[in-house]
């Protein structure tokens, strides 16, 4: 069954740059000698979920990272909500509070229990009481369908709770964008579905995604753009359809045919 | 009432009077005697490990020596033991006759009556005036009281008629303590006589010197235990400043925990502490031996666990501070909500056998008479010249870190399940712990747990490419 995607219920973004949340503009970041970035441009809309594809090593991963600054940038400029984060005396940490991150590892904080994992930084950067935490707390967790695994530990949860828990823990920021670096990848195929659900769910609610990721299912269902990369450069990029039924560059052709 | 006082008066002058003929009755003869034999001396042995004390219930051996007076010829004295003394089956007696310097070859027989507590020698020859009479009584027990206890009895002239022999002078004695009398008693079975029969045995564990030597030990077990329970704590925000320090990029921290940690763990305890103990007083600064010990502890311990909590810092995976960043937080409540409170987990089985190794390392104040354990257990080894009070020591430190050992190694099986590097065994409650992990582990063909970034993917990708697209390959046929 093919699900609906939120676009068509809502009044769907405008085309023009200024509605971009995120603007990523000539993006370029070296490890050294090594270019992981060579010149990356992507638009993402309020209220999109974008997809981006590609092989290991293509740069997806320190695409996303660039964007809540845990790398940065060796040169170009990232807009978000219109804001140029790669000048100097920005406030990293605030920033973040509104780019939230899920990443493949989940790195939940292993000595407290999935509600503390999603209070801390409620109560350490947004100052939160600690009932008001906890009541967020609860809600985001229901929300991923785990309130009945509160009081769990991470080492007691599954790696699909934990990722959940993990996704809990940064929409209690409620942030206005949110960062997924391959949230699945490092799941058992049986519980990659629960995750997926979730993101689904989320994305259901208009909230605005970046998501890394090879769950082709997934990005041809959910996504409103999808971004093809390839060695530090953006190689294709269009709809679900456009990408999927009708790659342009070879390369594209070539990954795709891979997985299919 | 005038003639009561009067009647009462008279009764007790009365009762004084015949008090006085009773009294001059009795001990008319000894006062005679007394130019008997002069009694001049007594003295008993101290048996006593660490002290001069003449323990009372405790084997000793009891000297008394008397002059033969003028014109009297002595054939056999007889001992009369103070009430509560006891001889027993090893008890002996040796009587030695002496000129001046000179000893004489009397024969004689002995006799040593345990019913009576009396110790008898007859000489085949009357010992004449002057000569001394010198009377060794081994492994024979005084009682067990707190004061003076003296010797009485009595000798035989040759004539035939027997006098009593002049009071002694005093033997002091302590009474012996509950251990002491254990220890005696033990001395009497026959399986610690035959235990101690065995050089080794007696040499090393010796049964009586481990009751005795319980009480002394354990208090310098206490006085161990206080050392490293007050210096272990106050390593531990020395170790975490030392370990904040070195994981700082401040090249000024750095420089100094380095040059803390490298003097410290660069040289042995042993001379720090002898530098502490003979350097600071030279400087003027004397302080109580037992807190300067503990500052000594404290400033060694610190430096072994700045390394050790770096290095827990250190293992923290890099996603956990990505984590806690990406959330906002900054770099001081990262390190103090997310990265200080899972090192501490994971270094309880280091900080474990540092504890232990602490411990241990206060034997080392011994050498600069901090009165510990061991220099406790050693004062004991001077005395006896036994290797016992040593073993007692050992098991004394062993009780401590073997139960530590033992509960650290569990804590290091639980903390490797936990990361997942252990596969769980199954019949333990392994739900707990190891299951995403272990499961993942097996089943994840591409990347391990949290430390590798996005930066060593996409570093190693460039080199092991083909395998990394066959592997996502796998993934993708997953949708």
């Amino acid at each position: 069954m093919i699900r609906h995607k939120h676009s068509q219920y809502d009044a769907g973004p405008a085309a023009h740059p200024s509605d971009s949340i995120v603007s990523i503009q000539h993006l370029k970041k070296s490890f050294g000698d090594l270019e992981v970035l060579r010149d990356v441009n992507i638009e993402v809309k309020k209220g999109h979920v974008t997809v981006v594809l590609g092989p290991s090593g293509s740069g997806k991963s320190t695409m996303l990272r660039c964007i809540n600054l845990l790398e940065e940038p060796s040169g170009g400029h990232i807009l978000v909500e219109g804001k140029d984060i790669t000048e100097p005396g920005i406030n990293v940490n605030k920033l973040r509070e509104h780019v939230g991150m899920v990443f493949q590892n989940f790195n939940l904080f292993p000595h407290l229990t999935a509600k503390k994992n999603v209070m801390l930084a409620q109560v350490k950067v947004l100052k939160r009481s600690k009932e008001e935490a906890e009541q967020v707390a609860m809600e985001q967790l229901e929300k991923v369908g785990l309130a009945n695994r509160a009081d769990y530990t991470p080492a007691q949860l599954s790696g699909g709770q934990q990722q959940r828990v993990a996704i809990a823990r940064a929409l209690a920021m409620h942030p206005h964008v949110m960062l997924f670096d391959e949230p699945t990848s490092a799941l058992d195929p049986e519980l990659v579905r629960d995750v997926l659900d979730v993101l689904r769910k989320l994305a259901d609610t208009g909230m605005t995604m970046i998501v890394v990721t090879h769950e082709m299912q997934f990005a041809r269902d959910v996504s409103n753009h999808v971004v093809f990369m390839e060695n530090g450069l953006v190689v294709e990029e269009g709809t679900p359809s456009e990408v999927f039924d009708h790659p342009k560059s070879q390369r594209t052709k070539d990954f795709l045919g891979h997985l299919d | 009432m005038h003639a009561s006082d009067l009647k009462t008066a008279f009764k007790k002058i009365f009762g004084l009077a015949f008090a006085l003929i009773l009294v001059m009755s009795i001990s008319g003869p000894i006062i005679q005697q007394a130019s008997g034999i002069s009694v001049d001396t007594t003295t008993a042995r101290s048996n006593e490990t660490s002290t001069n004390n003449v323990l009372g219930d405790t084997p000793t051996r009891v000297t008394w020596e008397g002059v033969v007076d003028e014109g009297e010829q002595v054939t056999q004295v007889t001992l009369q033991m103070p009430e509560g003394s006891q001889f027993t089956n090893d008890s002996t007696m040796r009587p030695t006759v002496l000129d001046g310097t000179r000893r004489l070859d009397v024969g004689n027989t002995t006799n040593i009556d345990q019913h009576n507590s009396t110790a008898t020698v007859t000489f085949d020859q009357p010992l004449t005036q002057g000569q001394r009479l010198r009377i060794e009584l081994y492994r024979t027990s005084l009682p067990n009281v707190d004061g003076d206890v003296y010797i009485t009895g009595s000798y035989t002239t040759a004539d035939g008629q027997t006098h009593e022999l002049a009071q002694s002078p005093g033997i002091t004695i302590t009474r012996a303590s509950t251990e002491e009398r254990i220890s005696n008693w033990l001395g009497e079975q026959s399986w610690v006589q035959a235990w101690n029969s065995n050089t080794v045995l007696r040499l090393f564990l010796n049964p009586q010197l481990v009751v005795t030597s319980i009480p002394t030990v354990a208090y310098g077990w206490l006085l161990s235990m206080a050392l490293v329970l007050i210096g272990f704590p106050l390593a531990v925000p020395l170790g975490l400043l030392g370990s904040l320090m070195k994981v700082s990029k401040r090249r000024l921290f750095n420089g100094l925990a380095s040059i803390y940690t490298g003097l410290v763990r660069g040289t042995p305890l042993f001379l720090q502490i002898y530098i502490a103990f003979f350097g600071l007083p030279l400087m003027g600064v004397n302080m109580n031996q037992y807190v300067l010990a503990v500052l000594v502890l404290a400033f060694n311990s610190g430096a072994y666990m700045t390394e050790i909590i770096r290095a827990g810092i250190q293992s923290i995976p890099r996603g956990q501070e990505e984590a806690a960043r990406s959330l906002g937080m900054n770099h001081f409540q990262t390190t103090f909500s997310v990265i200080i409170p899972e090192t501490v987990r994971r270094i309880v089985p280091t900080m474990t056998n540092e504890f232990i190794l602490l411990y241990k390392d206060t034997s080392l104040l011994a050498a600069v008479g901090v009165m510990e354990l061991m220099l406790y257990s050693r004062g004991i080894v001077a005395v006896t010249g036994n290797m016992t009070p040593y073993m007692v020591a050992a098991v004394f430190y062993l009780i401590v870190t073997l139960p530590l050992t033992h509960v650290a190694t569990k804590f290091e099986k639980r903390l490797a399940i936990a990361d997942g590097n252990v596969a769980p065994t199954p019949k333990k409650k392994h739900h707990l712990f190891g299951k995403k992990n272990a499961t993942k582990k097996n089943d994840e063909p591409r990347l391990p747990l949290g430390s590798k970034d996005e930066l060593a993917q996409d570093a190693k990708s460039q080199a092991g490419k083909d395998t990394e697209i066959a592997v996502e390959r796998e993934e993708g046929l997953h949708d």
